[in-house]
């Protein structure tokens, strides 16, 4: 499957944070290890770049509607550190959901549909023996070729071991082994031949940072555009009542004077003009 | 203790065995389970490899535009199967939906409700003046409770549901889609799931009596230590060594569901049918049943003493 290749890779250095959430936390860890174990030495530019991966399981318990659900989330895989950047929102959310044969589950729904709007979130399916059912929209545009895959069918495996002239990451059952490289066996076997899983998954939260990036950035601009013009709108309003106040205002007073005025005016017409008038 | 004796010359009372198994295979036997899962564990195709026919439909949804089920809407389906001449009438109960929401508060209480609304029945129909010779009994036998295969611990809404499902019926757990775990996964994932059953008091089946001989205590021994049993069921049949067997194929191999290193499927057939049927028909009315007849009598009598009260 050919894959295009990262476009002038200016972006060593740039902190993606991948959040994973799943029931399965073993599973799911051990498949992330699997892909980020290796380093990608092809690409010249990339070769001193430093990789550091780093999990952090926690428990959490969504209350939802006073209900708990226990949910296993593994925090900031940070691929490729810069010390300069410090943007720790989430890129994307692999979202690891057990297949049931039937569908998603009323909470896998609705999860997504929470997460969504705030992150890209990108189902993967564990451990299935047959792709059906995506039945959940994936917002990321660019690649039709991920699309089309989607859900991912996973296998992970660090620890099992099996030397059959060479050793092979796999799962052993008593009616079979299920080796993770194997592209037959999961959908990212056999990424090390092909689509490097490592370029792709960092293709799409590249594409993904970007496009967030730009979009925040234009969304920014025409927010505080509008934000301003509203602010101009009000600040010219509020002026003109402003003056239209004190017009008023100094209205009041005049017309207050003149009635004084024509006050001492009758009085003294009445008390006779001039000052000598005396009886 | 009264002395046996032995009659002089054989008198023939011993074919009261047979006298009694031929009413019984006349009239037939009664069996009723119920499915405790969530949706896409495969309750109802464990049921159908257990008894090995089509007995219930998978309830889940197959398109996206069908709304996710609100409601557990329990009940019963009914069949008769015949073999060698026994008659067994099945009740399969199914609870479909349970545990799908996101808010799972209190789904059991329909499920305890169902359980306590069938001896509830038939303690009225054994009050009854006018009573039936045979009270049909739709008391609920056995419940098989179908566990994640997360590979972790039970979850607190596992741990909740069967401790109160242990109250009023006979529980048996047993882990789903068991295929998807190594068999080291497997092991460590029922020590912790023993762990836990111990921990938090929760009383399965089966249970020690102290009319059990030393065979029996050993053979609950022996079912308690493979106790939750990993199952995986099939509908469908696969070929292996040229033999018909129901089995799943996936990716990498083919599951063959009556092998007893794949999976302890063989194990829970013959416990559930062939070792233990007669005692969970048995302990469910000496038990549970007696149990609730007893609570029930009682509060009966307490209302009948208030009443000059009023």
């Amino acid at each position: 499957m050919p894959l295009p290749k990262r476009r002038g890779n200016k972006v060593k250095g740039v902190q993606f944070t991948v959040m994973v959430v799943g029931l399965y936390l073993q599973i799911i860890v051990t498949w992330i290890w699997t892909c980020m174990a290796h380093k990608d030495v092809d690409t010249p530019d990339n070769a001193h770049a430093e990789e550091r991966v780093r999990i952090k399981p926690v428990n959490v318990e969504l209350e939802e509607e006073g209900a708990n659900y226990d949910d296993i989330l593994a925090e900031q895989s940070r691929i490729k550190r810069n010390p300069r950047f410090r943007d720790n929102r989430v890129h994307a959310l692999l979202y690891f959901y057990r297949a049931t044969g039937h569908h998603l589950r009323e909470i896998d729904i609705e999860l997504m549909r929470r997460l969504s709007p705030r992150v890209n979130v990108i189902p993967v399916r564990e451990d299935i023996d047959h792709h059906d059912i995506p039945i959940y929209n994936f917002p990321y545009d660019r690649n039709m070729e991920l699309r089309a895959l989607l859900p991912f069918a996973v296998i992970g495996s660090e620890e099992e071991i099996d030397v059959n002239g060479e050793p092979v990451r796999a799962r052993i059952y008593p009616w079979g082994i299920a080796e993770v490289d194997n592209p037959e066996h999961s959908d990212f076997g056999g990424y090390s031949h092909l689509p490097d899983l490592k370029m792709l998954t960092e293709d799409v939260l590249y594409e993904t940072y970007r496009t967030e990036k730009l979009s925040r950035s234009v969304h920014s601009d025409i927010r505080s555009l509008r934000a301003q013009s509203v602010r101009l709108k009000r600040e010219q309003q509020l002026r003109r009542d402003e003056e239209k106040r004190e017009i008023n205002e100094k209205r009041q007073e005049l017309l207050a004077k003149e009635e004084s005025l024509r006050n001492l005016e009758s009085r003294l017409a009445a008390q006779g003009l001039g000052p000598e008038a005396s009886y | 203790m009264t002395e046996e004796i032995r009659a002089e010359s054989y008198v023939g009372f011993d074919s009261i065995t047979q006298q009694i198994e031929h009413k019984l295979l006349k009239r037939g036997f009664q069996f009723n389970v119920i499915l405790v899962g969530q949706t896409g564990l495969g309750k109802s195709t464990l049921i159908n490899t257990i008894f090995a026919s089509h007995l219930v439909d998978s309830k889940g949804r197959f398109t996206s535009d069908e709304p996710v089920r609100q409601t557990t809407e329990i009940q019963a389906v009914s069949h008769v199967i015949v073999e060698n001449g026994v008659k067994l009438r099945l009740n399969i109960v199914d609870t479909p939906g349970y545990g799908d929401q996101v808010n799972n508060e209190n789904c059991w209480d329909p499920i305890v409700k169902y359980i306590k609304d069938q001896h509830s029945a038939y303690l009225r129909k054994e009050l009854t003046a006018m009573r039936d010779r045979y009270i049909q009994d739709t008391r609920i036998h056995c419940c098989l409770y179908f566990i994640n295969p997360t590979g972790h611990s039970l979850r607190p809404i596992d741990v909740i549901v069967m401790k109160k499902l242990s109250e009023v019926v006979n529980v048996v757990p047993v882990i789903a889609k068991s295929d998807s775990l190594t068999p080291d996964e497997r092991e460590s994932f029922k020590e912790k799931i023993r762990e836990e059953l111990v921990y938090h008091n929760i009383r399965l089946y089966p249970f020690d009596t102290d009319e059990d001989d030393q065979e029996e205590v050993a053979v609950n021994e022996a079912i308690r230590a493979k106790v939750p049993f990993a199952i995986v069921g099939s509908d469908t049949s696969v070929i292996i060594d040229g033999k018909s067997v129901r089995g799943r194929k996936n990716r990498w191999g083919v599951v063959n569901v009556e092998n007893k290193e794949h999976c302890e499927f063989m194990d829970l057939r013959d416990f559930l049918t062939r070792t233990h049927l007669q005692d969970l028909i048995e302990t469910t009315a000496q038990i549970h049943y007696e149990a609730f007849r007893s609570k029930q009598l009682l509060a009966l009598k307490e209302g009948v003493n208030q009443r000059p009260a009023q």
